[in-house]
Order: structure tokens, then C-alpha cells, then sequence
């Protein structure tokens, strides 16, 4: 198992690496040159070279790569080209905003998906089933902007129940005008996250009920609550387990339109802010921690996987 | 002597994806006797598996089933309340999936003390591990503590068994218990099964399309097409003096009989006229095969 674990973390690097360098090499092929996010148009062509070469900008892209991946192995990500602030610092206090919003988000979303998949895969092809499976696919096509659209309307513009921007009010830090702030982005990430996590429930339910298993437990007398309980939602249960790992870059990049259409101070308007002057620093540092977050996500799959599978652990410890 | 088993007028009518009903037995009769072994034989289709499964209550949750008479020890079973245990166990072709993967041995064999015994904890795991003993399994507490997939497919029909002992049966139906598993293992489970037969004095309904096993374990054989009994006798009868022109179709089909080369036609045209032509200890199929047309076999 720790060979298994050691290995892959080594298959880690090299992917790292490369997906860096091409996320690099995209950015340097934008049709947009860095360095007018820092000039104004009346500077002379002699100042901004200046600066250019300031910025080690007028170096091959090799060249600024490696020094690039020279600091960030150092631990340091870098400044913003834009505001001169520290992306280590700035991400720092960014990215807690974010996870206290995905993080009770997505457990929300888990908890309902556990409850209505059962439930709708336990009545397949019944009106309940039929509902639970309509309102999930009506969720899946329905965009996050345009549901948060709706939500403002609705509950901060028309019913004025919540504030439509921000984490805090101004002057006030209590928790009570946290949560108010809170319901809105937390509401509409919920949604989001949902519908996909359902259908997978329902699906997996569906087809564990067709197993020979339970044909088996019923000619043994057992009850379809005890088949449902001891059995099929077992079996249903436990791979749900490995999406936690797969959710953990969510934790970073989980809610980048969201918290840009409320105003939420996370790591999405930080990001969007970078992508819209072409701040690459900052886009770089954010895609490589989504990156590394994608990858040990999904180690931790993998390896919970083992854990909770006894036929996929089995099949480890003899290779 | 009552009969362990005795079903009469047994039908059963599934609804095909047009929803039209399509009936898979037609007024079925079977006796199961004390500490007899009947073979049940004919070609996939034949509704051998959906007997069985009407018996055990387990016929797909659309099937509309009527009886005259269902009687297991004497006692009348044609109405049944849920949770009313009934003294029949059965076990299935494919032991590779009939064990939930992910639960133990142990788990599987505790979960039927509970229900049939009442019985539970130490006691009930004591149980469990010497049901292992008892069908063969070596080192039985070892095996108590694995999970399906770190057992090979016999020994997986062996728990099977040992899972339909601990429900204390009087008749083991076993559906083609050794179709999915290796000739000699088939040997020993077949074995195991008659060996039980005479240790805890269980009548069995072993349903197969292997005419060998029949002729190697049963004691009376029915006979089934189409979803009727067309012929029910001593395996002797069976074997030596079959009656009906389906069975000797089946003895002819199968290899190493007399007749070995000649095949089992299976148009409905041939197989109907088999079912028409009613043979002597057929007690039903006369009077009811014209009523139903060719059509509606499955």
C-alpha cells in the first residue's frame, strides 16, 4: 500500500511539470502583450522597454519559464504584475472565503444526492423517480449564472430577504451578517453541485438492484427495506466515498462564476480579475494549484477506493 | 405421508414490453415427496426457473401468478402474509453473483440465523462457521471472516448451501446449482447435495438441462416445455420408457444416449405438437394446450 501510494506520488512530478509548462507556453501565445496592463498609452516606447526588461519579460520564453519554476520550487509564487501584491499573501486570504462557501455547499449537495438517488433508484420507473430524475436533469442544463440570476431576483431584489453582494456589510463582522451574505451563493452552489451527484446515486442504485445478490437475499426472506439497508445501499455507498478526493479541487475553483456574480471575495473574481489584464502570474499560480489539487484529488480516489473495495484491495496487496 | 411440496393449477402470466401477457406456466402440477430428489428438466425457456421462483415468491414483481393449491408440509401457502417464513430454501445457478461483494461470508450466513433462528451474536457466528463445517469448507472460520471474491466458485455454491440449511428447510430447490461451475466441482457439489438429502432429511428440486445429472441424482424426473409438466416419472420411466415425444426429443438431443446425433428442434410449429400430443402421465396438458395458442409460449 505505501509502495502503491509512494509510486504514484512520484508519477506526480513529471505530470506537474508538464502541465505547467503548457499552461505556460498557452499564456505566452495570447495575442496580448503583458506589459500594457502596467503601462499607460502616453509612456514612450523607451520607458516601457524599460520596464519590460524590468520584468524579465524581454527574455525567451524558456528563460522565464524555468525562473518562474525556479521560485515557485523556492515557494514562491510570485507577484501580480497588475497590483505589485504578493499572490501567496493575496491567496492566502482568498481562499478560505472560498472554502467556507464550496465546503458546506457541496456537502449539502452530497447529503441530498445520497437521499433522493436512493430513494428514486428504490422506486425506478415510479412518479417519484420520474420527478427526482426530471428535476436532476433540469438542474444539470441549467447554467449557475443564470440560477443565480433568478435567486437575486427573487430573494434580493424582490422578496429583499438578503443582501446580493459581498461577504460582510460594511462596519459590520458579526456572524449573523455573514450567514445573510452567505444563503444566496450557498443556495445557488448547492444546485450546482447537486444534479451530477444524484443521477450517479440514482443510476448506481438502479443497477445494484438488478444484481443476482438481491434476487438471492429475496429468496432468503429477507424484506426490501432490510435488501435496501443491509445490501444495495452498501454497495451504492461506499465508490461515493472516492468522490470526495475528485471534489477537493473544488475547493479552489469550485465556485469562480458564482462568487463573481455575488461578489463573494474568494479565489473566482481574484482569478477573473487576473484573466481579464492577463496577470500571468496569478493565472499561472491559481491553474497550477488547481492542477495539483486535480491530481491529489484524485490519488485520494484512488487510494480510498482501496480502502473501502475489499475486492480492489485484495487485487493490490498480490501485485 | 404428506408431500413436502405440492403446487396444482399453477399459472403465471408475465407482461412482455408491449404489456400483452405472455404466459410462461400453464397449469402447472409438482409434487416434491419426504427426502426425494426430483429432477426438472427441459430446454431454457421451458419455465423450469419460473416454477421455482413462483414457490419461493420471488417471480418478477409484474407477474401475475394463480394456483389451485400450493401446500409445503401439509400446509396450505396459496395466501401468504409478507414475513411468513416458509421452510424452502434456494439456491441458484451462478454462485459468483449470488454473494453481495461486499459483505463477508460470515455477514451473509449471520443475517439468515437472525431471521430464521432468532439466534445472534457468538452463538449465531458459532452457527454460522459450523454450517461451513458441515458443507465441506476447510479452515471454516477463516473463510467466516472473507469476502466473496477470495472464494472460488464451488466453494461459493458450498456457502450458498450452507446459507439454505441455516434457514432449516425441508426442501432445498436448487436452480441449476452447478451449470456455471467446473465438471469435477459440479461432481462434488451434486454430492454434497444428495449426501444432504440423506443427513438432514431434505427433499430437493434440482432443476438442470443436464439429462447426466438427472440420471446420476434424481429420483422422479418432471418433465417441463413450454411451460407445462408434460411428463413426470420414476427417472427410471423417464430414461428406459419416456412417453411423451418431447422427452424422447430431449433423450435423443442428449450425447451419449442411443439416439446421440439427432437435435432438439426448437420451432414452434414442432414444439407444439409435442405439447398436443399429450402423453399418458401428462394429468393437464390435454384439456388446456388448445386453449392457449402457440404464440403465447415464450
Amino acid at each position: 500500500m505505501a509502495l502503491y501510494i509512494g509510486r504514484r506520488l512520484l508519477q506526480v512530478i513529471p505530470m506537474l511539470l508538464l502541465i505547467s509548462l503548457v499552461v505556460f507556453l498557452m499564456i505566452q501565445a495570447a495575442p496580448y502583450d503583458v506589459v500594457d496592463s502596467i503601462t499607460t498609452p502616453n509612456m514612450s516606447a523607451e520607458t516601457i522597454e524599460i520596464i519590460r526588461q524590468r520584468y524579465g519579460l524581454d527574455d525567451p520564453v524558456l528563460v522565464q519559464y524555468f525562473r518562474w519554476l525556479g521560485n515557485v520550487l523556492q515557494g514562491d509564487l510570485g507577484y501580480s504584475l497588475v497590483s505589485q501584491y504578493s499572490i501567496s499573501a493575496d491567496l492566502a486570504a482568498k481562499i478560505p472565503n472560498t472554502v467556507i462557501l464550496v465546503v458546506p455547499a457541496y456537502l449539502t449537495a452530497l447529503a441530498l444526492a445520497i437521499g433522493l438517488g436512493l430513494w428514486a433508484g428504490a422506486n425506478h420507473g415510479r412518479r417519484i423517480d420520474r420527478f427526482i430524475d426530471g428535476a436532476s436533469a433540469i438542474g444539470l442544463a441549467t447554467p449557475p449564472f443564470w440560477f443565480a440570476l433568478l435567486v437575486i431576483y427573487l430573494f434580493g431584489y424582490y422578496l429583499n430577504w438578503f443582501p446580493i453582494i459581498g461577504m460582510h456589510t460594511v462596519g459590520q463582522d458579526d456572524l449573523i451578517d455573514l450567514l445573510r451574505h452567505f444563503v444566496m451563493p450557498y443556495l445557488v452552489l448547492t444546485v450546482a453541485f447537486a444534479p451530477e451527484l444524484l443521477r450517479y446515486v440514482r443510476s448506481s442504485t438502479v443497477s445494484q438492484l438488478r444484481e443476482d445478490y438481491v434476487l438471492v437475499q429475496r429468496a432468503f426472506g429477507a424484506s426490501r427495506a432490510e435488501i435496501f439497508r443491509n445490501h444495495v445501499s452498501r454497495n451504492v455507498l461506499l465508490p461515493i466515498v472516492t468522490q470526495i478526493g475528485v471534489a477537493l479541487p473544488l475547493l479552489v475553483t469550485g465556485a469562480i462564476i458564482t462568487e463573481t456574480i455575488f461578489g463573494w471575495p474568494g479565489v473566482g473574481p481574484y482569478f477573473l480579475t487576473a484573466t481579464k489584464s492577463l496577470d500571468y502570474p496569478v493565472i499561472l499560480a491559481i491553474l497550477l494549484l488547481s492542477a495539483t489539487l486535480v491530481i491529489v484529488g484524485n490519488l485520494i480516489a484512488d487510494i480510498l477506493y482501496v480502502l473501502v473495495d475489499p475486492r480492489v484491495r485484495l487485487e493490490r496487496s498480490r501485485s | 405421508m404428506t408431500d413436502v411440496l405440492r403446487v396444482a393449477g399453477l399459472t403465471v402470466d408475465i407482461p412482455n414490453r408491449d404489456g400483452v401477457a405472455v404466459r410462461v406456466l400453464h397449469d402447472v402440477d409438482f409434487t416434491v415427496g419426504h427426502g426425494e430428489i426430483v429432477g426438472v428438466v427441459g430446454e431454457s425457456g421451458s419455465g423450469k426457473t419460473m416454477l421455482m421462483r413462483s414457490v419461493v415468491d420471488i417471480l418478477p414483481e409484474t407477474a401475475i401468478r394463480t394456483w389451485t393449491a400450493c401446500e409445503v408440509d401439509g400446509v396450505d401457502r396459496t395466501t401468504r402474509s409478507r414475513g411468513d417464513r416458509l421452510p424452502v430454501s434456494m439456491i441458484f445457478q451462478d454462485p459468483m453473483t449470488s454473494l453481495n461483494p461486499v459483505r463477508r461470508i460470515g455477514y451473509h450466513l449471520v443475517e439468515v440465523i437472525r431471521r430464521f433462528q432468532g439466534v445472534t451474536g457468538g452463538r449465531a457466528r458459532q452457527l454460522g462457521i459450523e454450517a461451513l463445517d458441515q458443507v465441506g469448507i476447510d479452515d471454516p472460520a477463516r473463510r467466516f471472516r472473507q469476502y466473496p471474491h477470495e472464494l472460488s466458485g464451488g466453494m461459493r455454491q458450498r456457502v450458498m448451501i450452507a446459507m439454505a440449511l441455516l434457514a432449516k428447510p425441508s426442501l432445498l430447490i436448487a436452480d441449476e446449482p452447478t451449470t456455471a461451475l467446473d465438471v469435477t466441482v459440479q461432481a462434488q457439489i451434486l454430492d454434497l447435495i444428495t449426501d444432504l438429502r440423506r443427513e438432514a432429511r431434505l427433499a430437493v428440486a434440482l432443476v438442470t438441462h443436464d439429462l447426466g445429472v438427472v440420471a446420476g441424482t434424481c429420483d422422479r424426473v418432471a418433465v417441463m416445455c413450454r411451460g407445462r409438466v408434460v411428463e413426470v416419472g420414476t427417472t427410471d420411466e423417464i430414461f428406459y420408457d419416456p412417453q411423451h415425444p418431447y422427452t424422447r426429443a430431449l433423450l435423443a438431443a442428449a450425447p451419449g444416449t442411443e439416439a446421440a446425433g439427432g437435435s432438439l428442434t426448437v420451432s414452434g410449429g414442432v414444439a407444439s405438437e409435442w405439447v398436443d400430443a399429450s402423453a399418458v402421465r401428462v394429468q393437464h396438458s390435454t384439456t388446456h394446450a388448445s386453449l392457449v395458442p402457440a404464440e403465447v409460449a415464450p
